[in-house]
């Protein structure tokens, strides 16, 4: 009984370890990474620079609107927008770049605008293919009432289309790639069994299917338009301009070559030398019986049509003897070339495929800009391509070895060797790339440790990653099957019908998560990463200048704290507390404020500074234009004749 | 078999324990909230879960129906939503603007107030809460638009110079945007010091938050009496409370 409960505390503390060290993997990256100070760093496009500045009050009507981003943008003839002070949409010029820069755009405007305050709606597509969009308001003459806010959002069926479709893609990779390398290389009989080929073959289906549905979907999202527009030549037009759509008929075009060469692969499936080779892998058993079943028949299929090529020579020569010499020896060197060509040939063209499909994504997502891209770029492409290959593999094997190797226990017909451990194998080199990779990525996108909380990706990612756990302990115990059961004599075919219907529901489960981890991805490469996403707000605490110190007694000592939320670009809200030494707040008549930006060529935007309680002001409304560093200057009036500045710099994402 | 069964039960502790590991990291990103008693859409009996209760306020709060407009000094209709608490004392504002809005087509709970029996700068605040529900999504929508439109026509500084002597003094009022549980709307800070020669030592810090989610739309004023030179801190205290009540809805 104290051997028994030695025995299971020892199995437990054996996987509290090897889980822990699953965990540290996991996140050790992102300990290592996370603490150190990055830099601030943005993924999706942004706005830099703007002409007119937001809320700048002109004498007379500008000529043009000139936008800078960080990045390249792409737009369209919809792309800006004019509203007037009743909201509504005023002709303008065709939007262009600015003497060709690629992120920047620019819009004239008509010469005849009346007084008032006019809002700039702008909505254009970053590198990495997202859309974004924000606007601005200028006034000329005098400010006015603003114009309704312009509906920014896109439309949601659009956006959940839009997932569904980069989901599918997902998925249809998985299974084209992880399914095409199972049946063609891993199982020896994966060539002719129909099953398996049917699952690559509706990969190639779904894959191809997500491609275009992600492409039609593109010229409505970018426009903001609904899902309407799918249909629309001038959005389809736009969509296949940009790099994107580049990307996704590159794609298009790569999976139909894939799909040819894995055509080609199991046509050679019944070539004798194919199931010759898999013959002397295969272990002697039932499969190996069956293979040789195989074997012969195509062996038999190849000799007639040698015997028709024959007869039609020697109807052509008139001579037996020497027909059946030359065909003999066409034969051979068809035969030659044809192995070569399967042997060297389509494994060389089919590897470049595979390493060129995940670029089409990951040259034009979130791996494309930010930081690193010469890193992030291969990194996610490996990251894609091991999750597809083991997904993919997962599922074929699934469907093609387990389930009727669980259902057919008596025959055996389906053998679990040698393509349980191969795969196996194969799996456990892919969960090694999807850990490295996967661990970079997340600290490339998330950046801070606040920020996977705080963010919508980086909840996602948590939700991910706790999936993705669950998939590594299934898949533990999977392996664990496979090199116990691969140790003993009779090897896995040997394993109790009771343990191999286990190891299915582990792999159909593994299966599940796995889906489910493509759809969370799918949702996650459409989020703006965390590090962009993500703005701490600001707490800072500056002292009072001596000078206004001396000027009121209840000064002295005090000191301002500011806090700004959510310090990004757009509407802010900038508390401000004078506190005495003792920590209660001191009141003065009066504080205004101004933003100041330190780096640009930018003039001082006044902030409205209110009081609230005795001590305590407030701008509910400061606006910043662009991420980066600014200063907010204080002007404190302590009595009726003296007034301090003090400057409050910080850094707005 | 003994081999197959063994090989089971040690495969079983390692399913349980990454699946628990999974739902641990699961947790850790949701947060937690009482379960909720309704669910949309909402019926004046049912959003009345939503209000502050004398239990979520403390020890010592009671409940009370306000029907006595007689007695305000600051006259709303009960059934109103407050927009600009207040502003109909002063003498120098210059924009006309409505102190509370009363809805057109909603069905209203009427006004409670949740305070403590006695009143002062350590007692617990005075809430004054109500709800309005709605038949069509158009007339919330309507009711909602009305409202922050004339909440944001609300001067940010005001006086009330005249009339009883806990109402006159100066107003400063700022409003920012909010979202609880997926009700959106608007907190606004009054704050209220009175003259010194009245009252130096403490200020009213009163926030009125508004929010709307589905067919229905929540009114709470949160009022605290303050020290002068403490902070106001009835934005943090009325949103954590919301946070609580407003998840029962669902």
């Amino acid at each position: 009984m104290t051997h028994r409960i030695r025995l299971a505390g020892h199995r437990w503390a054996r996987l509290v370890t090897r889980m822990t060290v699953v965990l540290l993997l996991a996140t050790g990256g992102l300990v290592t990474n996370l603490a150190s100070t990055a830099q601030p760093a943005y993924a999706h496009a942004y706005l830099v620079e703007t002409s007119p500045v937001d809320g700048e009050v002109l004498a007379s009507p500008p000529a043009e609107v000139q936008l800078r981003f960080n990045e390249a943008v792409s737009f369209n003839e919809r792309s800006i927008q004019l509203l007037d002070t009743n909201a509504e949409k005023l002709t303008i010029g065709t939007v262009g770049h600015v003497d060709g820069k690629a992120n920047t755009a620019q819009v004239g405007l008509p010469a005849d605008l009346a007084e008032g305050t006019y809002v700039l709606a702008w909505r254009v597509t970053s590198a990495d293919s997202h859309v974004v969009s924000g606007a601005l308001t200028f006034s000329i003459g005098h400010p006015s009432a603003t114009a309704a806010p312009v509906e920014q959002d896109a439309h949601r069926a659009v956006v959940v289309v839009d997932a569904v479709g980069r989901a599918l893609a997902f998925l249809g990779m998985a299974l084209a790639l992880g399914g095409g390398l199972f049946v063609a290389v891993l199982w020896p009989t994966g060539r002719t069994d129909r099953r398996g080929r049917r699952i690559v073959w509706s990969g190639f289906a779904v894959l191809a299917a997500g491609t275009v549905v992600v492409l039609l979907v593109q010229g409505p999202y970018a426009a903001g338009t609904s899902l309407a527009g799918v249909f629309d030549p001038d959005l389809l037009g736009a969509a296949l301009s940009i790099r994107l759509g580049h990307a996704l008929l590159a794609r298009l075009v790569i999976v139909l070559a894939l799909g040819v060469l894995f055509g080609l692969a199991v046509r050679h499936g019944s070539h004798p030398a194919t199931t010759a080779t898999a013959t002397t892998t295969a272990p002697a058993t039932a499969a190996g019986t069956a293979t040789a079943g195989t074997a012969t028949t195509a062996t038999a299929i190849a000799e007639k049509a040698a015997t028709r090529t024959a007869i039609a020579e020697e109807a052509t020569a008139g001579t037996a003897s020497t027909a059946t010499a030359i065909a003999e020896e066409a034969a051979t060197g068809t035969a030659g070339a044809a192995d070569a060509t399967r042997r060297i040939v389509l494994p060389a063209v089919a590897a470049v495929g595979a390493v060129a499909l995940p670029l089409t994504w990951t040259l034009t997502d979130h791996a494309q800009t930010g930081v690193q891209t010469w890193l992030a770029v291969p990194a996610t492409s490996l990251h894609l391509l091991a999750m597809a290959l083991w997904l993919g593999g997962l599922i074929t094997l699934a469907a093609c070895v387990l389930i009727p190797a669980g259902r057919r226990e008596s025959s055996r017909a389906v053998t679990l060797a040698p393509a349980l451990p191969r795969f196996s194998g194969l799996a456990q080199v892919c969960f090694a790339v999807i850990a490295a990779t996967g661990v970079y990525l997340a600290w490339r996108q998330v950046g801070t440790w606040a920020a996977l909380g705080a963010t919508d990706f980086g909840r996602l990612l948590l939700g991910k990653l706790a999936v993705v756990l669950a998939v590594v302990g299934l898949a533990a115990g999977a392996r664990r099957f496979v090199r116990r059961r691969g140790r003993e004599p009779l090897g896995l075919d040997a394993a109790p019908a009771a343990a191999v219907r286990r190891l299915r529901r582990s792999v159909v489960g593994e299966i599940l998560l796995g889906v489910a981890v493509v759809s969370i991805t799918a949702v996650l490469v459409n989020t703006a990463p965390a590090r962009t996403s993500y703005a701490p707000p600001v707490h800072t605490t500056v002292p009072v200048p001596a000078a206004a110190a001396e000027s009121a007694a209840g000064l002295r000592d005090a000191s301002i704290e500011v806090n700004i939320e959510p310090a990004r670009s757009g509407d802010n809200v900038a508390d401000i507390y004078l506190t005495g030494p003792d920590g209660s707040l001191v009141a003065v008549p009066e504080v205004s404020g101004q933003l100041e930006s330190p780096d640009r060529d930018v003039p001082a935007l006044p902030v409205t500074v209110t009081a609230a309680e005795p001590g305590h002001y407030v701008a509910n409304s400061m606006s910043i234009p662009f991420p980066g560093e600014w200063v907010l200057r204080l002007d404190i009036r302590v009595s009726d004749f003296d007034e301090t500045p003090v400057r409050v710099p910080f850094t707005a994402r | 078999m003994r081999g197959a069964y063994r090989n089971a039960s040690r495969g079983r502790p390692t399913t349980i324990a990454a699946g628990l590991l999974a739902l641990g990291v699961l947790a850790g990103c949701s947060s937690e909230g009482p379960a909720p008693v309704t669910k949309p859409p909402y019926t004046v009996d049912s959003v009345r879960s939503g209000l502050v209760s004398p239990e979520d306020l403390g020890d010592g709060a009671i409940e009370i129906e306000d029907e006595g407009h007689s007695s305000h000094v600051i006259y709303t209709p009960p059934n109103s939503i407050p927009t600009c608490p207040y502003v109909q004392r002063s003498e120098n504002v210059e924009v006309a603007v409505e102190p509370a809005i009363e809805p057109v087509g909603g069905n209203p709970t009427g006004r409670t107030i949740v305070a403590p029996q006695k009143v002062g700068p350590s007692s617990l605040p005075v809430v004054t809460q109500g709800a309005v529900v709605f038949q069509s999504s158009s007339l919330v929508d309507d009711t909602m638009n009305a409202v922050v439109a004339e909440a944001n026509k609300c001067p940010a500084t005001f006086s009330v110079l005249g009339g009883p002597p806990t109402v006159v003094g100066e107003y400063k009022v700022g409003s920012r945007p909010i979202e609880i549980n997926g009700w959106k709307g608007f907190a606004q800070h009054l704050v209220h010091t009175s003259p010194p020669e009245v009252n130096p030592e403490t200020y009213d810090d009163l926030v009125t938050v508004v929010v709307r989610k589905a067919n229905a739309i929540i009114y709470v004023g949160y009022t605290q009496i303050k020290s002068v030179g403490k902070r106001a801190d009835s934005d943090e205290k009325v949103k954590a409370l919301m946070k609580t009540t407003l998840a029962r809805l669902g």
